[in-house]
């Protein structure tokens, strides 16, 4: 049923040019993508909103190209995936002045502000690609096949991924007594 | 494996937060780009400006008033003799407030 109204709105959008359509699905998404953001940057609020906000301009200008193939959501995901990388990309290239140790002064401010520190401190201790997987598997409860979709990934990549991700998390959360508190 | 599945499974959904939208998504509206395509933009330009140049060589003002002048004579010659169709009227009143109401409600949504 979802699925079916988000093809109606796409429709209205390429159609009709109507942005009161897409505004309803920006609402629809904008928590599951921005907390996506927001588990990929470990709690940096505005750089997930400024990815988030980048992604759906990018998925509006290229709507007409959506085949809903895998579903409005997962294609959404897509998009932001892809914004995720090139940011880090364009990092890369402007690291000239010792980006590790800025990155991570600034990690540990954002990580200190915030309420959720737990999590993205947990989250840190993962490498990008096992982050993603994590993210998407258990906090957007995405199949392996979607989070496939998603990625690029072929299945086996996505399952090791998540194996080893998922043992680092809990040789974390154990050292920390999480296991005690359940 | 198991216990670590559901360990994390738990700690995650302890973790998962809905994100209140506190104008995100009036910014993303703001910030998006007109859809009006390039090519059609350029083709319309082109057509009026071909309109604009046929109206000026083929004395498009004196056509204008010649024909009202004659739709004014014909009215008031025939005033007496002409029968007014309520159903042609309510159905021209209904496409011209359609194509108001229409054009109203583009203009609201740019």
């Amino acid at each position: 049923m979802g699925q079916i109204n988000d093809i109606s709105l796409i429709a209205q959008v390429v159609a009709f040019g109507n942005k009161r359509a897409f505004d309803k699905l920006v609402c629809k998404y904008q928590s599951p993508l921005r907390r996506f953001f927001l588990n990929l940057t470990c709690g940096d609020t505005a750089l997930s909103d400024d990815l988030a906000q980048e992604t759906f301009i990018k998925a509006y200008t290229s709507l007409s190209s959506f085949k809903n193939l895998s579903g409005f959501s997962t294609w959404l995901f897509r998009i932001g995936y892809n914004q995720f990388y090139d940011y880090l990309r364009s990092q890369k290239e402007t690291s000239d002045l010792e980006a590790a140790e800025v990155d991570g002064e600034y990690k540990v401010e954002q990580v200190s502000l915030s309420s959720k520190m737990d999590v993205y401190c947990a989250l840190k201790t993962l490498k990008e690609a096992e982050r993603m997987c994590i993210t998407l598997f258990y906090m957007e409860d995405m199949s392996i096949d979607k989070i496939a979709d998603v990625t690029g990934y072929p299945i086996g990549t996505v399952k090791s991924h998540l194996s080893r991700g998922r043992e680092k998390m809990t040789t974390y959360l154990k050292n920390n007594g999480y296991d005690e508190r359940q | 494996m198991k216990d670590n599945d559901t360990l994390l499974k738990q700690f995650m959904d302890a973790n998962r937060q809905e994100i209140a939208d506190n104008g995100f998504s009036r910014r993303v509206m703001h910030r998006l780009p007109c859809r009006h395509n390039r090519a059609a933009q350029i083709l319309n330009a082109l057509c009026a400006v071909v309109s604009v140049f046929l109206f000026v060589t083929f004395d498009g003002i004196q056509a204008i008033i010649e024909v009202m002048r004659n739709v004014l004579v014909y009215t008031i010659q025939h005033v007496g003799t002409l029968h007014i169709d309520i159903k042609t009227m309510v159905v021209l009143f209904c496409l011209v407030f359609f194509f108001t109401v229409r054009l109203a409600w583009q203009h609201v949504d740019d």
